[in-house]
């Protein structure tokens, strides 16, 4: 295992969050040394995990590899970790800062729901897997900073359903390529939308008030978050700096007036290593 | 030469009809002018003879000749030149190792498992420093049906099927990879194999 160190070993996990999840990643460079480390370690585990869905074709494969990565959660609980990059730091992380086994769970077990049934009924369905994948690893990000507070947890709680339903939206360029939608069914019955109309990449008033209601619900979070944050103490803040992503596409979805097939949603925004890095300036989010 | 002088004999009645077994179609039309019929008319007799003399059908000739000269080719010099590949390409297997030099197998046999054809076959044992690898990792490329599965298998993104498609071989024994052969195919191939398992933001 001794092989496993290194610079330039240490690089390839960093690599894997900064290529698949680089705002959560320009995020995380924010926080102090230890944090940040075991942080970024968290959410290359979280990458592992969220990658399998896209990259197998069949459910038992997939199935196969949620039960390697929960096989390797339990060996790194008991000091015994696979020789995998990824399980070695998470080993590190769980080792420095006593993470909870309850949050790294959730995040298999939500994503192996996930694979099974891949359809969200209802908005609130989207919601609770959000709370599960996306929020627990801002509650691990709280961890890492030793902050177990409930308003924090609640804070993160819906800042990772506002994320979660984001994600959702700038996925669905990407998913209607691959032939997906995986917008809720009673929105699509709600607003008389067909999933073909996803496909098509259509924008018009029906798609535009559909991408609203959710977008709007994602922005009633983070309001419930604004309020809420006030009680939060001054260090666990820069934990929840993946917030101001979420609401800097938000605002380009306005500016794009809703259509989420708009070309310029999909580029990097080069301001917001800035907005971030002021916003943490001022400790405010 | 001797089919044509049966077709005579069978003409003019010297072979009976069965022998032969054959049709002669004598119901149709000749619908274009017949081959090397006289122009009639003294416009056509001006037209044939002026594209005779200026060689008009020759240089139209050149000049698709010369068309062609220009245009891309449709062909590709194959063994120097290759067609595209999609990064989806399931070609010939590789182990990758991570950029210090050690191999990212961790012998978790789940490709084992998962080959519909069995033609992976892996040992492992614990090395001394207590972390788990392969002693063996053989793939029968005989056996293999290139579905790809072995790679959506593996968790820690270990062995894939490269980009590679030329390793025919004179004999069997050649096509049967031991772990020593894939870990070579892996450094030779790693930049291609990197490459095409690219992708931008985490969907999820």
């Amino acid at each position: 295992m001794a092989v496993l160190v290194g610079p330039s070993i240490e690089n390839v996990y960093k690599e894997l969050v900064r290529k698949y999840d680089y705002e959560n990643f320009l995020a995380a460079l924010l926080l102090p040394q230890g944090s940040r480390k075991s942080t970024i370690a968290v959410r290359a585990f979280n990458v592992s995990l969220a990658q399998v869905q896209d990259q197998v074709s069949q459910g038992l494969i997939g199935q196969m590899r949620m039960k390697f990565w929960s096989e390797t959660l339990e060996a790194v609980y008991q000091n015994t970790p696979p020789a995998q990059l990824v399980a070695l730091q998470l080993h590190e992380a769980v080792q420095c800062h006593n993470l909870s086994k309850r949050w790294l769970q959730r995040l298999i077990s939500s994503r192996e729901d996930h694979l099974s049934s891949k359809a969200f009924q209802s908005l609130s369905k989207v919601e609770d897997y959000a709370e599960h994948s996306v929020s627990s690893v801002l509650y691990l990000t709280l961890e890492t900073l030793n902050i177990r507070k409930v308003e924090s947890d609640h804070a993160a709680s819906h800042i990772g359903r506002a994320q979660g339903l984001v994600t959702l939206l700038r996925a669905i360029p990407y998913n209607s390529r691959r032939q997906q939608v995986y917008v809720p069914l009673d929105l699509l019955v709600q607003h008389k939308v067909s999933q073909n109309d996803f496909l098509r990449g259509s924008d018009d008033k029906k798609m535009k008030d559909l991408i609203f209601d959710v977008a709007s619900s994602a922005n009633a979070h983070i309001q419930k978050a604004r309020t809420l944050i006030p009680k939060v103490p001054s260090e666990a803040k820069i934990a929840l700096m993946p917030l101001i992503g979420v609401v800097s596409y938000l605002d380009q979805l306005r500016a794009a007036d809703f259509n989420v097939f708009d070309p310029k949603l999909s580029q990097r925004n080069n301001l917001l290593p800035w907005k971030l890095w002021w916003n943490k300036f001022r400790s405010k989010i | 030469m001797a089919s044509s002088r049966l077709l005579q004999l069978a003409k003019n009645g010297m072979l009976p009809r069965s022998s032969l077994n054959m049709q002669f179609r004598t119901a149709y039309k000749l619908v274009t002018d017949p081959l090397g019929s006289e122009p009639t008319t003294n416009q056509e007799i001006v037209d044939r003879a002026g594209d005779h003399l200026l060689l008009t059908e020759i240089f139209r000739g050149f000049g698709v000749t010369l068309a062609h000269f220009f245009k891309e080719p449709a062909t590709i010099n194959y063994p120097f030149e290759k067609g595209p590949l999609s990064p989806r390409f399931r070609g010939e297997h590789a182990l990758r190792r991570y950029p210090s030099g050690e191999e990212r197998c961790i012998a978790c046999k789940l490709c084992e498992a998962i080959c519909p054809a069995q033609a992976i076959t892996i040992e492992a044992e614990p090395r001394a420093d207590g972390s788990r690898r392969t002693t063996r990792y053989d793939i029968d490329m005989t056996k293999c049906i290139y579905c790809g599965f072995c790679q959506e298998a593996c968790p820690v993104d270990a062995i894939v099927e490269g980009p590679n498609f030329e390793f025919s071989t004179e004999t069997h024994e050649e096509l049967m990879y031991n772990k020593e052969k894939l870990l070579n195919n892996g450094d030779k191939w790693e930049a291609e194999i990197a490459a095409s398992l690219q992708a931008d933001h985490l969907y999820r």
